[in-house]
């Protein structure tokens, strides 16, 4: 089962890291900055 | 007959956005409930629950792959051309890597469950790799340097060839003798052995990362023409300072001192070469 909740923390970690870089990088430039 | 002006973007989020974002939010959560209530199977016990996230991202990375080649084609053809189709595949290159990295991720710790190893150079395995390697690749050519022009361009035929890749892996289990198991979706008589519960969570699983996808590309799509007009800004300052620094703004009011060279508007031209940088 460890496995199991391994593969789900990955995905949710991935997704969830890429998305708040994304949108603070939005939000910077947005603001002006780089 | 001008064309409409539109407004300029300040942020990435819209109606549509929001939207696509909520509906993402809820099939991940579905997916992921439905993925970890599924009963033990016979053949792999828990281990079988990975099928709600793990097809579905290496379908994501596919449709990623393919909206790149989509793009890529439409900025390509000279009827269609326009900046979005270079911004869209890139943006949908970047997030395919995210989705194909992920795919790669949660393949190699089921393989670990299951088959015992982390890893095997396995063709479908191996082509998932080469698909990472691709997308980075293609990602690293749009960063060389060259006119906008150039670079849509070429990016634009990689874009293109990279796509190839993704036929042969997802027929890559019947063409060769893998270890991986066979194509679990997309089959036109799909198998009756598979449990209607998996086949549900696996389905949702699809669907959710479809959206999460979508809106992943969108924010980014919108977020590298923030990027253009920074660019464009930094580029306008630069132009500004080193106008600046030419073009003094006041006329000197002693005489010329001995070494310098009057010009015809009244200011001393003193040997500096443009472009250097002090």
């Amino acid at each position: 089962m460890n496995y199991v909740w391994a593969g789900y923390s990955v995905t949710l970690l991935g997704l969830g890291a890429y998305t708040i870089w994304l949108l603070r990088r939005a939000r910077a430039l947005g603001r002006g900055g780089r | 007959m001008t064309a409409p002006v539109q407004p300029v973007r300040t942020s990435t989020a819209s109606p549509l956005s929001f939207a696509l974002g909520v509906a993402a939010l809820v099939s991940l959560g579905a997916t992921v409930a439905l993925g970890l209530a599924l009963p033990p199977s016979v053949e792999q016990q828990d281990y079988s629950r990975l099928v709600a996230i793990h097809p579905g991202l290496a379908w994501a990375s596919y449709v990623a792959f393919g909206i790149t080649a989509l793009g890529s084609l439409l900025w390509l053809w000279p009827r269609t051309r326009h900046e979005r189709w270079d911004l869209l595949a890139g943006a949908s290159a970047e997030v395919g890597a995210v989705f194909t990295a992920l795919t790669l991720a949660t393949g190699s710790i089921w393989g670990r469950a299951v088959w015992g190893v982390w890893w095997v150079w396995d063709a479908r395995l191996t082509l998932s790799a080469l698909m990472l390697a691709l997308l980075l690749g293609y990602l690293a050519l749009r960063r060389v340097p060259g006119d906008p022009e150039t670079v849509a361009r070429r990016s634009a035929v990689a874009g293109i060839l990279a796509s190839l890749v993704v036929p042969v892996n997802h027929f890559a289990v019947e063409w060769w003798n893998t270890l991986h198991q066979g194509r679990s979706a997309l089959q036109l008589t799909p198998s009756k052995s598979v449990d209607g519960r998996f086949l549900f969570a696996m389905t949702i699983g699809f669907l959710a990362m479809t959206l999460v996808y979508a809106w992943l590309t969108l924010h980014r799509v919108r977020m590298a023409r923030l990027e253009q007009g920074a660019a464009g800004k930094d580029l306008d300052q630069a132009i500004a300072a080193r106008r600046a620094e030419t073009q003094p703004a006041t006329r000197p009011a002693t005489p010329v001192p001995s070494g310098g060279v009057p010009s015809p508007g009244g200011t001393t031209l003193r040997s500096t070469t443009l472009g250097s940088t002090s």
